[in-house]
């Protein structure tokens, strides 16, 4: 007998359906008997017997159920026959083709089970993170549950509103969905670089978007509503995107890096002009502010002043105090939103930075592009001395320089002269505050023997500190010493005539006594030299002897001859005796002057002085005689000489010879 | 040795002394003055021999300069007298004119007083008149 059997439908993916079919009975004929055995039942599926394990359609013969379970979306729509057959065991068919069998066929219908899915839910969506107005915003759609999943779901953007409910003045909502790219069908389609986009929101604003408030930030909510493509069914999911609010704060402020700057003082039309702090995202907008470090004293006023723009503008030209200090220009630029209106009360957070420079200073006075220096004639420039310790002053007229605060050196560069190293600069410095040097030398400094008389020059270099020689200029002034001893006056002994008379005994004449004075020099710390210097005749100046230190002239005694008084036939003869009296320098040899002066000096012969000499008188007189004049001569004899004798003194000697009688 | 002998007038009737001086033979004080001596002394008397000269002539007046001649021109007319010779010859002589003959006359025409003279041998001019 034959069960029933009735076709199925088996909705893919649903749970596994199972049906049963009632066991086939063996009817014997005419009469029951079980000489034929068990009955085997065959099940096929789509015309194939159903093994163990049939994916789509399982058979249990021993509960004969059914069970269509099948995940195969191929077989959505489609349908498929299945049978169940018996026939005896012992006999089957196959090989006793008489024998009976039974087979019974159906259809098992595969329905769609995406016309009503099993289950469609949203999910949970991820916020992407904060859009910062840079790049793309992506947003990626954690899709909707639906089963089973082969059903497919498009999504949509079907609103963006913001947390805050703000909206444009017109009412309208800041970013609508068209403002949105979103790839809400899960199809596999990719963007151009290969990349799928399935379910992928992308959204970006730019910089303008934020400053003009076409895209203001804040938080937006994102509705996406999933459409389960055939049932239609939806579901709708939420995610938010934050645009941040870039500049609050913004991602950073970079100060220019402002770079030292140096003045040259005085200068005109020196600036600096750095660039800006640079904001980032560029469209923050910032403030700036600075300040100027104070020069000390304080009083002094700054030399940087804010210029046009980004421009510093230096000046300063009232002294040269800011040499060595540094005047810091520190500026702080401050970066606050403007965009608080959308911020929902969320406190400014201000970006500062700061920068400075340190400006520093150049001394114009060091060259020629801002200095010149100008010389000044100076007042009287030569000067003469003779050590005589008087003090002379050269008053030094000041250059003139431009700019005037420019101070001028006035430094002793050289002395030069007939000695060196002995008049130092070291000690000829030009007064600053009388603008004067005195000088003096006195006999002392003279006598010293090392400054030796001539001329000095003083070189003196005007400086305004500067290596250029137009910042460095000289003058000079001479200063000639002259030599005292050069001038010195000579006073001389007043030389009268001497005489000596052979024999004599030696005769001192010490001019000091002898010729009122001795030999004198003013300036009496001259050096001098007395000397006596040789006679035209050997023989005398053997004679004569010449005290230096006592300036005396000695004619030592002599006796051995009558030729310096003439020989045998002068009573005496005049000499000329030359005393020269010399004059010296410390810093000469040769003698300065030279005084020269003669003296006579005559040598007498003893024999014709009686002083000397003398005949030992004879006291006999001679008779008297007549004679009358005109006559005949007469003639008689005197008395004789005998016993008349030469006296000689102080020495005695032959010199004067014998004794004659004469009538 | 002495000698005496001199025909000096100015010693006449005096008494020189004479001296023997005893001087330096290189060094004689009569040269040297001041030379050593001892002088020693004597007398010499000096008689006058005009008290009998040696010799007294009158020598011819021939001088060629002695022929006179005028002519009343106002010129004068000199006569140079040739002096008498005495010995020694410092003993003095005086001349006078003491007389003018004129020749064939009697008396001359020339007084002695128109005539000038300087009859003094003492080599000084008298007025225009020398000597003789």
């Amino acid at each position: 007998m034959t069960p029933d059997l009735t076709d199925q439908i088996y909705i893919v993916f649903d749970d596994a359906k199972t049906f049963t079919h009632a066991a086939f009975q063996l009817v014997t004929t005419p009469i029951s008997h079980s000489l034929c055995g068990g009955i085997t039942v065959t099940a096929k599926y789509d015309n194939n017997v159903i093994t163990t394990g049939e994916p789509v359609l399982s058979y249990d013969a021993s509960t004969r159920t059914f069970t269509a379970d099948s995940d195969d979306a191929t077989l959505i729509g489609g349908t498929k026959s299945f049978s169940i057959t018996a026939q005896l065991t012992n006999y089957p068919t196959a090989t006793n083709p008489t024998a009976d069998s039974q087979t019974i066929t159906k259809n098992i219908f595969f329905q769609n089970p995406c016309l009503d899915p099993f289950t469609f839910v949203s999910t949970s969506q991820t916020d992407p993170s904060a859009y910062g107005y840079t790049g793309t915003l992506e947003f990626a759609l954690n899709q909707f549950t639906i089963t089973p999943s082969i059903c497919g779901v498009t999504y949509a953007c079907t609103g963006i509103t913001r947390s805050d409910g703000l909206k444009t003045g017109s009412g309208a909502e800041y970013i609508a969905c068209s403002d949105v790219s979103f790839d809400g069908n899960f199809d596999g389609s990719t963007d151009g670089l290969g990349a799928v986009t399935d379910g992928k929101l992308t959204f970006s604003a730019t910089g303008t978007d934020y400053t003009n408030d076409v895209r203001p930030p804040g938080t937006y909510t994102v509705t996406i509503t999933g459409t389960a493509t055939e049932s239609s069914e939806t579901q709708t999911a939420t995610f938010s995107f934050t645009l941040t609010d870039v500049c609050n704060p913004l991602t950073s402020l970079t100060a220019p890096g402002y770079v030292d700057q140096t003045y040259v003082l005085t200068a005109t039309g020196q600036s600096y002009t750095p660039t800006d702090f640079v904001a980032s995202p560029s469209y923050c907008p910032f403030t700036t502010a600075h300040t100027i470090s104070d020069l000390s004293p304080a009083s002094l006023p700054d030399a940087v002043s804010k210029g046009s723009g980004l421009t510093w503008d230096f000046a300063y030209s009232q002294d040269l105090l800011p040499l060595g200090q540094t005047q810091t220009v520190t500026v702080t630029a401050t970066a606050t939103t403007a965009k608080t209106s959308f911020n929902s009360g969320a406190p400014n957070v201000p970006t500062t930075q700061t920068d400075d420079f340190d400006l520093t200073f150049t001394n114009p006075c060091l060259s020629t592009t801002y200095t010149t220096l100008s010389s000044s004639a100076q007042g009287t420039s030569s000067f003469t001395d003779d050590y005589s310790g008087a003090s002379q002053t050269f008053t030094y007229t000041p250059y003139t320089v431009t700019p005037n605060i420019c101070p001028l050196t006035v430094t002793c560069k050289s002395i030069t002269g007939p000695s060196t190293g002995v008049l130092n600069c070291v000690d000829y410095p030009i007064d600053s505050v009388s603008n004067q040097v005195s000088f003096s030398f006195d006999t002392a400094v003279y006598q010293a023997g090392a400054l030796t008389p001539g001329a000095y020059t003083f070189t003196y270099t005007v400086s305004t500190g500067g290596a250029d020689a137009a910042l460095n200029q000289d003058f000079s002034f001479t200063l000639t010493l002259s030599d005292p001893c050069a001038a010195a006056v000579v006073t001389p002994p007043t030389f009268s005539a001497q005489e000596y008379t052979i024999s004599d005994v030696t005769k001192t004449l010490p001019f000091a006594s002898s010729f009122g004075q001795a030999y004198s020099v003013s300036p009496a710390y001259c050096a001098t030299d007395p000397a006596l210097q040789a006679t035209t005749s050997a023989t005398l100046d053997s004679k004569l002897s010449f005290d230096k230190s006592t300036q005396t002239l000695t004619i030592n005694q002599f006796f051995d001859s009558l030729e310096l008084s003439g020989g045998s036939s002068l009573t005496q003869q005049t000499y000329t005796v030359t005393f020269t009296y010399q004059v010296f320098s410390p810093y000469s040899v040769a003698a300065l002057k030279t005084e020269t002066n003669t003296m006579n000096l005559t040598i007498k012969n003893p024999c014709v002085d009686t002083s000397f000499v003398t005949i030992e008188p004879y006291n006999t007189p001679l008779a008297n005689y007549g004679y009358v004049v005109a006559s005949a001569e007469i003639s008689f004899f005197p008395v004789n000489s005998i016993g008349l004798s030469v006296q000689t003194t102080p020495v005695v000697h032959s010199l004067c010879g014998a004794i004659k009688l004469k009538g | 040795m002495f000698t005496v002998s001199t025909s000096d007038p100015t010693l006449v009737d005096t008494r020189q002394t004479y001296s023997v001086v005893n001087c330096l033979a290189d060094w004689p004080s009569n040269v040297y003055s001041t030379a050593p001596n001892t002088v020693l002394s004597g007398f010499i008397d000096f008689e006058d021999p005009c008290d009998n000269p040696f010799t007294f002539d009158v020598p011819t007046q021939n001088n060629a300069n002695n022929v006179l001649t005028g002519d009343f021109s106002g010129t004068n007319v000199d006569f140079y007298l040739n002096a008498f010779t005495i010995t020694p010859n410092f003993c003095t002589l005086t001349y006078t004119i003491t007389g003018i003959t004129e020749a064939g006359q009697s008396s001359s025409s020339v007084p002695l007083v128109d005539l000038t003279s300087d009859l003094t041998f003492d080599g000084a001019n008298s007025g225009s008149l020398s000597d003789g």
